[in-house]
C-alpha cells in the first residue's frame, strides 16, 4: 500500500443482510431473524495490490461485536452486480470532462457482465437518475453528453440516496461516485451520512477528478495555516476515505481519463470474496462490528466493511 | 475658446433638452419628426465688454449638426433662474481664499456671500449653498431667493477637497421646466479626494443642463498670506492624491456655456462678489432660444452653433452640443447575430456592451459563460474606459453584472482581480451628500452577488462598507452575518478534523452576535433567526439552535417557512426526537412540496428507524423528481443571491 493515505480501503466488500429468499416488498425491517438470517460480507484480500485467490473458506476469520462467527458459505465472482454510477455535472465540471464522462461509462457498460446491472445517477445541488438499471444505456449516455456543468455539490445528499436506494439481497452493490471537488450544498451531514453507511449494504468507491492531497491520520492541526480551498480539499478527502473504509470500497483518484479508473473500482469489487455467516451469540439490535482476517497469511492486505445495521 | 483669460468677453450658453412627447424608444435610429423634443440654448452676446441686447428670435442663425434650425422662440432676461454657489472650504491648503482657516471666518464670509448674492436675485429666483470639504455639504438647499439665509456653526472645514463629487452633484441636478441653473464655483481648481476624475467631471459637464462658471481662489504670486501654513501645512500631511484642474474645470465649463475666471489681469486674486456680480449680470442678459430639431437623427452627440449674422462683430457664446442618449428597448431585445451553422462568434467589449443595452442578461450571461479567456476580457472592458462617459452608475451596473459570471468561474485569481475592479465602483457611485436609493440599492445588488460567489472576505469588506454608508439596513447587518458564516467552511463536521470543521473563535462569537442583531430587526428577523439557529446546530448547540429557531412566524416568506421546518427536523433528530423530526421533515414537505433536501433529511431517519421501505420510496422519489423541482436549501448559503434577479432588474432601472 505504497499510497495508503489515499487508498486506505482500497478494496471491494459489500454486506448484505439477507434473508436471501425474503420478500422485498415487506414493510418490516428486513433485518435478520433468528437463525434464519444470514448475513453476507464482501471481503477483498490483495497481495502486493493483487488479487489473492483460491483462499477457502477456512482461510477466513470473522467476529461479529467481538464474537467470532461461523462462516457458513463463501463465493467468489458469481453473484451478478448492481453499479449505480453517480456523475458530478456541477459547474466545475466542463465539457471535456463531460465528454470523458460519457465515453468511460460507455467503456463500464462493456465492462460489466450480462448478468450485472447499471444505474446512471447525475447530481449537482440535484440528484436525478438518468438511467435505471436495465434500461437502455443509450438514453443514459445520451443525457450525460446533454448535460451541462451547472450548479452547486451535494455529493453526501447524492451518495446518501444511493445508499438508501433499493438493494435486491441477491445482488451485490457498488456505488461508485465521480466528483471533481467538495460538497457545497447536501443537507445531509457526515454523521448522518456514515450512519446511513453503515445500515446498508452498498460498498462505495470515490473517484476523485483530481490528484489526491497527501492524508496523515487524526487530527490535522495545520489546516488553520493552509489556504481555504486546500484544507477543505484535504478535509473532504478524508472523508471520503472514512466513508469508503466504513463501506469496505475505494478512494482513487483520475488524473487522466476516468474509464481505466471506473474498471479499475468495478474490478477490484468484483475480485472479492462473498463471506456468509448467521450471527451468533450476539444481541440483533443496533450497529455490529465485523472484524475479517486471513489468519495464516500476514502478508495480505484484507478490507471488508467495518459494521452493519441490526435493527 | 477654452482659455479663461478669453471669457472676458464671453457669455453664457445653456441648453435644455426635454422630450415632451417622446418617441418610441424602441426605434434608436429614427429621425427627427416635427414637434417630439424641444432643445432650449441659453445664449450670451457681448460687443466688446457690453452685452447686447434688444435682438430678436429672426436675428439669430441656429444649427443642430450643420443643419439650420426655426427657433421657435426666444426669451430674455424673463426666465427665472436657479443659482447653486459652490464653494471650498476644505483644508486641503491652510488658508481660505487668502485667510486662515478659521471657521468662524470662514462662515461669516460664506454669510456675506450668500447676502450679496441673494440681493442680486429676484423673489421667483431661488438658491442654494453647497460647501465642498471631505464630504459634499448642502448647506442651504435650494430655497426661494426672498431673503438671504443666515449660517451658524459648525461647519466642517479642515478636510479633504472634494471638488470633483460636489461640481458632479451639481451639475447633475435636474433643471425645473421653465427655469435655468447657474452654478458657480469657487475653488482651488485642487482636488484630494473625489470617486469622480477629471474625465468623468468633462463628460457630465457637456450633458449638464447647468451653465458652469468657476472662480480660481488663487493669484500669480500665490496667497500672500500664507507662508508658514503654506511650507508646513497644519492640518493635512497626508493627501490620498492631489488633482490640479485648471485646464480640466476650464473646459468643463466652457462645455457649458459657462467660463473659467482665472486671477485678474494683474495676476491678483479674484475678488468673489464682483466676479460673481458681473457672472449674474452676463447670464441675466443672456437669451434663451428653443427649438425643434428637424431633418437630423435623434440620438447621440448633436453639435450646435450659434451666430447673429447681421451683426459680425460680436461674440455669440453657446455650448458646442448636448447629446441624447436613447434609451434601449425594455422588452424583446434584439438577439446577438450568429453566423450561420456556426460556433456563436466571440465575446467582445462590443458584444458584451450590445448586450447589456438591449438589457439581455440572458444572452450577456451566455456570452462571458462561453468566453474561454474571460480575465482577458475583462481587462479589455476596463482599459475601453466608460462606454458611457456620462453616467458612472450605468457603468457600475454593467461590471456588476460581469463580476457576477467572472465571480461564479472559481478561478481565484480572477475572482481577486473582479473583486478589487467592483469595489472601485463603490466610490465612484457615492453620492457626495449622503448615499441616496441608487447607491444603497447597488450595495444590496453588489452583496447579493459575492454572497452567490461565496466570496465570505470580500463581502465582509463590502458589508462593512454599505453599512456605513446606508446605516441601519437591515439586510447589510443580516449579510454581514452570513458572510461571517459563510467562512466557515462546509460539510466538514467530522470529529476527526475538528481544527478545521469548527468555526474559529472569532467566529463563534462573532456570528452568533450579528445574527442576534439582525433578529431585532423585523424585516429579516425570520431569516435571521433561522441562520442562527443553523449555526448553533452546526457547532452542536442542538438545543440553544430549538431555542434559537422560535415559534413559526406567519410572516415568513414561504422558503424561510421551509428552511426552518427543515433545520427543526434536523435539531430534534439530533435531539433524538424522531417522531418530531420525522413531522417537522413532513411539514416542510408541505410548505415545499417535492424539495429534495426535507425528502433526503426524511429518508436517512426512515432508514435509521429500520424503515426500509419508507426510505426507498424516498430515494426513489428523489432520483425521479421532475427537473423543475426546486429546493430553496440549494441557495441557502448563497444569501439574497437567490432575489438577486428582481434586485438587478430594480438597480438597471435606477441606473437610467
Amino acid at each position: 500500500m505504497s499510497r495508503g493515505w489515499l487508498i486506505v480501503a482500497a478494496t471491494g466488500m459489500a454486506l448484505a443482510i439477507a434473508p436471501r429468499s425474503a420478500a422485498r416488498q415487506e414493510p418490516a425491517p428486513p433485518t435478520f431473524r433468528a437463525s434464519a438470517d444470514l448475513v453476507a460480507v464482501d471481503v477483498s484480500v490483495r497481495r502486493a495490490g493483487r488479487p489473492v485467490t483460491g483462499l477457502k473458506l477456512a482461510d477466513f476469520e470473522i467476529t461479529d461485536n467481538g464474537v467470532t462467527q461461523t462462516i457458513a458459505d463463501m463465493s467468489y465472482g458469481k453473484l451478478p452486480i448492481d453499479v449505480t454510477v453517480a456523475l458530478d455535472v456541477s459547474s466545475s465540471v466542463t465539457g471535456p470532462v463531460l465528454e470523458d464522462l460519457r465515453q468511460s461509462v460507455q467503456q463500464l457498460t462493456r465492462d460489466l457482465m450480462p448478468a450485472d446491472r447499471l444505474k446512471l445517477v447525475t447530481f449537482n445541488m440535484r440528484v436525478k437518475r438518468v438511467m435505471d438499471f436495465a434500461a437502455d444505456p443509450a438514453a443514459g449516455l445520451a443525457a450525460v453528453r446533454q448535460s451541462v456543468g451547472s450548479g452547486s455539490t451535494a455529493v453526501f445528499d447524492t451518495i446518501a440516496v444511493a445508499l438508501a436506494s433499493q438493494a435486491p439481497p441477491d445482488r451485490r452493490q457498488l456505488v461508485m461516485l465521480f466528483t471533481d471537488g467538495n460538497d457545497s450544498a447536501s443537507t445531509t451531514d457526515l454523521r448522518t451520512l456514515l450512519d446511513l453507511a453503515r445500515r446498508t449494504t452498498p460498498t462505495v468507491g470515490v473517484v476523485l477528478a483530481q490528484a489526491a492531497l497527501p492524508l496523515s491520520s487524526g487530527t490535522q492541526p495545520g489546516l488553520r495555516q493552509m489556504a481555504p480551498g486546500v484544507a477543505i480539499r484535504l478535509v473532504t478527502q478524508q472523508i471520503y476515505s472514512q466513508l469508503a473504509r466504513e463501506t469496505g470500497g475505494i478512494v482513487v483518484s483520475a488524473t487522466g481519463s476516468v474509464g481505466p479508473t471506473l474498471r479499475r473500482v468495478l474490478d477490484e469489487f468484483r475480485s472479492s470474496y462473498v463471506l456468509y455467516f448467521t450471527p451468533r451469540e450476539v444481541n440483533r439490535d443496533g450497529l455490529h462490528t465485523l472484524g475479517v482476517r486471513v489468519p495464516r497469511s500476514n502478508d495480505v492486505q484484507v478490507r471488508a466493511r467495518s459494521s452493519y445495521g441490526g435493527r | 475658446m477654452t482659455r479663461p483669460g478669453v471669457l472676458a468677453i464671453a457669455v453664457f450658453v445653456a441648453l435644455v433638452v426635454r422630450s415632451p412627447h417622446a418617441q418610441s424608444p424602441t426605434d434608436p435610429q429614427v429621425t427627427f419628426r416635427t414637434a417630439t423634443d424641444l432643445v432650449t440654448v441659453d445664449v450670451s452676446v457681448r460687443d466688446g465688454s457690453n452685452a447686447v441686447a434688444g435682438l430678436r428670435a429672426e436675428d439669430f442663425a441656429l444649427t443642430d449638426n450643420g443643419v439650420r434650425q426655426t427657433i421657435e422662440s426666444l426669451d430674455a432676461a424673463r426666465v427665472p433662474l436657479d443659482v447653486s454657489l459652490v464653494v471650498d472650504v476644505s483644508g486641503g491648503s491652510p488658508q481660505w481664499w487668502g485667510k486662515p482657516n478659521d471657521e468662524r471666518e470662514v462662515v461669516a464670509d460664506l454669510n456675506l456671500m450668500l447676502e450679496r448674492t441673494t440681493a442680486l436675485l429676484r423673489p421667483d429666483d431661488r438658491i442654494r449653498l453647497l460647501t465642498i470639504d471631505t464630504h459634499v455639504h448642502e448647506i442651504v438647499p435650494l430655497r426661494p431667493a426672498v431673503a438671504a439665509p443666515v449660517l451658524a456653526t459648525p461647519l466642517a472645514t479642515n478636510g479633504l477637497s472634494s471638488l470633483n463629487d460636489a461640481l458632479v452633484t451639481t451639475l447633475l441636478r435636474r433643471v425645473d421646466p421653465g427655469r435655468r441653473h447657474l452654478v458657480v464655483a469657487m475653488t482651488k481648481a485642487e482636488d484630494t479626494i473625489s470617486s469622480v476624475e477629471l474625465a468623468t467631471l468633462q463628460d457630465v459637464a457637456r450633458r449638464s443642463d447647468a451653465v458652469l462658471h468657476v472662480v480660481f481662489g488663487d493669484s500669480l504670486t500665490g496667497n500672500t498670506r500664507c507662508v508658514m501654513e503654506c511650507m508646513f501645512p497644519r492640518q493635512r500631511f497626508w493627501r490620498p492624491f492631489q488633482r490640479r484642474a485648471e485646464e480640466t474645470l476650464s473646459t468643463a465649463a466652457v462645455a457649458t456655456g459657462g467660463a473659467f475666471h482665472g486671477y485678474n489681469a494683474f495676476g491678483l486674486l479674484r475678488d468673489f462678489a464682483a466676479t460673481f456680480g458681473d457672472i449674474f449680470n452676463d447670464f441675466r442678459r443672456g437669451y434663451v432660444l428653443r427649438y425643434r430639431p428637424q431633418g437630423i437623427r435623434r440620438d447621440g452627440w448633436h453639435d450646435i452653433k450659434v451666430t447673429v449674422p447681421s451683426r459680425p462683430s460680436v461674440v455669440v457664446s453657446a455650448r458646442p452640443g448636448y447629446a441624447i442618449e436613447v434609451p434601449a428597448p425594455p422588452e424583446r431585445p434584439e438577439p446577438p447575430v450568429k453566423p450561420a451553422g456556426g460556433a456563436p462568434p466571440p465575446a467582445t467589449v462590443a458584444s458584451v456592451t450590445a448586450a447589456f443595452e438591449r438589457r439581455d442578461r440572458a444572452g450577456l450571461r451566455e456570452e462571458l459563460l462561453r468566453t474561454r479567456d474571460l480575465a482577458r476580457l475583462l481587462r479589455d472592458v476596463r482599459e475601453a474606459g466608460n462606454p458611457w462617459p456620462a453616467a458612472p452608475r450605468r457603468e457600475a451596473v454593467f461590471v456588476l453584472e460581469l463580476a457576477d459570471v467572472a465571480f461564479s468561474r472559481g478561478d481565484e485569481r480572477l475572482q481577486e482581480e473582479t473583486g478589487e475592479w467592483l469595489q472601485k465602483y463603490n466610490d465612484l457611485v457615492r453620492q457626495p451628500l449622503g448615499a441616496d436609493e441608487f447607491e444603497c440599492l447597488w450595495y444590496w445588488a453588489e452583496l447579493a452577488v459575492v454572497e452567490g460567489a461565496m466570496l465570505p472576505a470580500l463581502g465582509r469588506t463590502l458589508a462593512a462598507k454599505a453599512i456605513e454608508r446606508c446605516p441601519g439596513e437591515p439586510r447589510f447587518v443580516l449579510a454581514e452575518a452570513i458572510f461571517v458564516d459563510q467562512r466557515w467552511p462546509l460539510g466538514v463536521s467530522w470529529p476527526g478534523v475538528l481544527s478545521v470543521a469548527t468555526p474559529s473563535a472569532e467566529q463563534a462569537t462573532l456570528a452568533p452576535a450579528l445574527y442576534a442583531k439582525a433578529i431585532a430587526l423585523p424585516s429579516v428577523a425570520d431569516e435571521a433567526r433561522v441562520r442562527g439557529a443553523w449555526f448553533e446546530y452546526r457547532v452542536g448547540r442542538f438545543t440553544e439552535s430549538l431555542g434559537m429557531l422560535g415559534p413559526s412566524s406567519a410572516g415568513a416568506d414561504r422558503a424561510i417557512q421551509y428552511l426552518r421546518a427543515l433545520l427543526r427536523g434536523h435539531i430534534l433528530r439530533e435531539l433524538d426526537r424522531q417522531d418530531e423530526a420525522a413531522a417537522a421533515y413532513e411539514a416542510a414537505l408541505l410548505v415545499w412540496p417535492g424539495a429534495q433536501s426535507a425528502r433526503v433529511g426524511l429518508m436517512t431517519l426512515r432508514a435509521a428507524q429500520g424503515r426500509r421501505a419508507d426510505a426507498e420510496a424516498l430515494a426513489l422519489a428523489i432520483e425521479t423528481a421532475p427537473d423543475d423541482q426546486f429546493d430553496p436549501w440549494w441557495t441557502y448559503w448563497r444569501g439574497d443571491y437567490r432575489i438577486s434577479t428582481p434586485i438587478m432588474d430594480r438597480l438597471r432601472e435606477a441606473a437610467r
